[in-house]
């Protein structure tokens, strides 16, 4: 049975009650437990609003705390204690506490939490319209390049769209044919990396038959199919040189040659390309050639990785929530805010296409009408070179002082740096956080 | 510039192609990771063997592994010619044949089909002898079975044949009923499935009351034959009869094989949920990874059929998994033609890599059957893609392919697919 708004709390000191009583008034339910064993009962009558919880009880510690958050039943927690211990603190915020509050209460900071956790609920609900549009957010980031993607559109320019992977380049670039006098005719995409060299010439080209082992029949190519409208060239860093050299031709062009033909076929196509590769580099690296980099880099458009995107991460997580809820025929309708601040605590190297696809394995693993903490599994980072990705300057030939060094530099950049958020988000008491950073030359950066 | 790991492609195609270097060739796919560069991005979902790289530590750990596998092997296939050659001395061929079959058992286990069929000629040229001729018998299925794996059915069932007739004159029930089996398994592949249920049936005849491996096996074999001729009643009940049969016997695997075949006629019927349920119950009985591949490729299949796309890439990529680390390569074909077919699904203008991927394999599997099957469903792709010329001439090669190796059936259904491609009326 489901109580929406109630607070349960489990806590054997009188003052509590009363002073939650006093908070909430007439305006929500209130169930008080006073012994643990009565109030883990009462759980199961959930899932309740919020739960104040007594640290001071027999029996409760992080490990009791975390299976609680984990499962979903007592909504937000908010704990409880007689004295607040600062590594204790730190470990249960990380377990998704949402606060630790010192007894004798103070009435008016009950208050703050208390209120706005009942009003804002332990969970939100989806959207109950999905949509088709895959570009959501509405921070100024992504703004930006929306408006920018609004500029080049009409323009014709080849554009050259950057970014870490899963920021969604295809989505701009689909956006951008959409926007532009080409939105009738053909978008055609391809990927050069997915695609092996041997069979990426044929594809982009086209092929007569005959032309190789295996060419059955004549084949058109993917510049022909995009012939007046937008070729959508992905991941174009990952291009050898010698396919280069002939994108390049026919960019210059705008004339192909099928493979074992010998007709040189007009195409008329817009290019949009992209890459999470840093051009620049491979062209100074010899890897790139720098002629083909000035001609797909005429309009440059930069997307934000997820983690720069303030305030999106949670638009973005109700949008596939309920869209991929309606795919796969799920009942749900709201998410936890336990699972949004599991959500929030990772650094998202995947970024958007990492969170879409955490959130279809959460959706096929929920039950009920609640997506949950519980349902989010996040995979640790994979691979040593994806690390470079979310830690600039990484190598595999730092020593592990060096490592720590960069990793606690990075922390610091992102805090502030506010050494008590510092040794949240590493796990470690603050003094060891200060330590560390004078140790390493980092304060006073 | 900087180091980068070698790319599967990259380095089968640096391999010499001597023997030698054979044991080390199937070790570099064991060997071999995802490319870490690529997580997150749009063409990891395109992944396959050849885009993955080669870890050389990881090879290189490999190596003594490999030589003591291919020391011992070696050892047991001298060991057993020594064996012939000590019965010879005797005066004994008979027992000279059966050394030479199991030396080709060692070398068909490894997979070297050539090698086990030569070894086996062999034993057939010994086990020619009037008075008893037992093991020319066992030569024989045993060549018919090596026949069959290379897709050459016509030339399985001839020998199948003599292997049965010789049995009959011989009194070798037991060689008659191997015989019967493989002869029902040819027509299987043929689609011919009167003449499959005959053999099946004759083979049960032979085993009379006996129970045993051999009596669950032709029960299943004949629910499969009922299945595929629509038969769905008559093949529930050969399910029921070999599930009784296999309750009383020790058998890890019968219950996996069991639930495997009980999914397949699930789906048959449609009953796609049951069908699923009964798979996952085999994935959870399996006790061998060959088993397990094989129903994953069902479990996988029945996910499709439910429109439920990104399940069905989980259990594949799954299997693709248990396909690298266990070296089961044939099931890689089954990955990336799974993966065509999803992408077929989703209209994916990339599901080229892995027609492409599964192509490159089939060819270099050594059975044309498969390569006509990757082509036909290549040909159905790209008719979706638009593509109508190059899929006519895909089916039209899978046909001839079909035709050569006795696969009348498939060559039947793979014309009637031309024939609606090319609008013209389907065949009678």
């Amino acid at each position: 049975m489901a109580h929406d708004g109630a607070v349960l709390v489990i806590d054997d000191r009188g003052e509590v009650a009363a002073s939650v009583r006093t908070v909430v008034g007439d305006q929500r339910r209130v169930r008080v437990e006073t012994a643990l064993t009565s109030g883990l009962g009462a759980l199961k009558d959930g899932p309740w609003n919020v739960t104040l919880l007594s640290l001071d009880l027999p029996g409760v510690g992080p490990e009791l705390v975390g299976r609680l958050i984990e499962e979903g039943n007592a909504g937000v927690v908010v704990l409880t204690a007689r004295s607040v211990d600062a590594e204790l603190a730190m470990e249960l915020t990380r377990l998704g506490a949402a606060e630790l509050l010192g007894v004798p209460l103070q009435t008016d900071l009950l208050a703050r939490v208390l209120l706005v956790e009942v009003e804002r609920g332990s969970r939100v609900p989806l959207p109950t319209e999905t949509t088709d549009r895959e570009l959501v957010g509405s921070s100024a980031q992504l703004l930006e390049v929306l408006k920018q993607v609004g500029r080049v559109a009409g323009s014709g320019a080849t554009v050259l769209v950057t970014g870490e992977s899963g920021t969604g380049k295809e989505l701009i670039a689909r956006a951008i044919h959409r926007m532009s006098p080409r939105a009738k005719r053909p978008f055609v995409a391809v990927n050069c990396a997915a695609i092996p060299e041997d069979l990426l010439e044929s594809e982009l080209f086209g092929h007569e038959r005959g032309a190789f082992t295996g060419a059955v029949g004549r084949k058109t190519g993917r510049f022909e199919r995009a012939h007046g409208g937008t070729l959508f060239l992905d991941e174009i860093g990952d291009m050898s040189l010698v396919l280069q050299a002939k994108i390049l031709r026919a960019l210059q062009e705008r004339e192909i040659e099928r493979l074992g033909g010998e007709e040189r076929i007009k195409v008329d196509v817009r290019v949009v390309a992209a890459t999470h590769r840093d051009l620049q580099a491979l062209v100074a690296g010899g890897e790139y050639r720098e002629d083909l980099y000035y001609r797909l880099a005429v309009v440059r458009l930069h997307l934000p990785a997820l983690r720069e995107r303030v305030g999106d991460l949670r638009d973005l997580t109700l949008h596939y929530a309920a869209t991929l809820a309606a795919e796969h025929r799920r009942p749900l309708r709201f998410v936890s805010e336990t699972a949004l601040r599991r959500l929030d605590a990772h650094g998202w190297p995947g970024n958007v296409r990492e969170l879409r696809n955490v959130l279809e394995r959460a959706v096929l693993e929920s039950r009920g009408d609640t997506l949950a903490a519980r349902d989010i599994k996040i995979d640790p980072p994979r691979g040593l070179v994806a690390v470079g990705e979310i830690l600039p300057g990484y190598s595999p030939t730092l020593t592990l002082g060096e490592l720590e060094a960069l990793h606690i530099a990075r922390v610091l950049e992102e805090v502030d740096g506010h050494l008590i958020r510092a040794a949240q988000v590493l796990g470690v008491h603050r003094n060891t956080v200060a330590r560390k950073a004078r140790e390493y030359g980092l304060l006073g950066r | 510039m900087r180091r980068r790991k070698i790319r599967m492609d990259q380095a089968l195609d640096l391999l010499p192609p001597l023997a030698a270097l054979g044991p080390l060739r199937s070790a570099l796919i064991a060997a071999s990771i995802d490319d870490p560069d690529r997580v997150w991005t749009g063409s990891e979902r395109y992944r396959t063997l050849e885009t993955r790289l080669l870890d050389l530590a990881a090879l290189e750990a490999e190596i003594p592994r490999v030589l003591e596998s291919e020391r011992s092997q070696a050892e047991q296939v001298w060991r057993h010619t020594l064996e012939a050659f000590r019965a010879v001395e005797a005066g004994d061929t008979g027992a000279a044949a059966t050394a030479f079959v199991d030396a080709g058992e060692v070398e068909e286990d490894a997979g070297r089909l050539e090698a086990a069929e030569i070894l086996y000629g062999r034993a057939l040229e010994l086990g020619r002898k009037p008075r008893d001729r037992q093991p020319e018998g066992l030569a024989l299925r045993r060549l018919g079975r090596i026949a069959r794996a290379r897709g050459d059915i016509d030339v399985a069932i001839v020998r199948y044949l003599n292997g049965f007739q010789i049995g009959e004159a011989e009194g070798d029930v037991d060689g008659m009923i191997v015989a019967c089996q493989g002869l029902g398994n040819c027509h299987v592949d043929r689609g011919a499935w009167g003449e499959a249920e005959r053999w099946y049936r004759r083979g049960m005849e032979l085993l009379g009351e006996g129970h045993g491996r051999e009596r669950w096996q032709l029960e299943v074999n004949l629910s499969i034959v009922a299945r595929r001729a629509g038969a769905l009643d008559e093949s529930a009940g050969w399910i029921a009869a070999a599930q009784e049969t296999a309750a009383g016997l020790e058998e890890g695997e019968g219950q996996a094989i069991l639930a495997n075949a009980e999914g397949l006629l699930l789906a048959a019927r449609k009953r796609l949920n049951e069908a699923e349920a009964a798979y996952r119950q085999a994935v959870a009985s399996t006790t061998t990874p060959a088993a397990r591949a094989t129903v994953l490729v069902n479990l996988a299949e029945c996910l499709l059929l439910q429109g439920r796309l990104t399940e069905s890439v989980e259990v594949i990529r799954e299997l693709e998994r248990l396909a690298i680390a266990q070296r089961l390569k044939p099931f890689l074909l089954h990955v990336y033609l799974g993966l065509a077919a999803v992408a077929r699904a989703e209209a994916d203008p990339e599901g080229v890599i892995f027609y492409e991927q599964a192509l490159e394999l089939a060819r270099g599997g050594g059975n044309p059957v498969d390569v006509a099957l990757v082509q036909r469903e290549y040909a159905g792709w790209e008719a979706a893609q638009g593509m109508p010329d190059t899929a006519a001439e895909r089916l039209t090669q899978a046909a001839a392919i079909f035709g050569q190796c006795g696969s009348s059936h498939d060559q039947k259904e793979t014309l009637r697919e031309l024939e609606r491609l090319s609008g013209e009326p389907p065949l009678p």
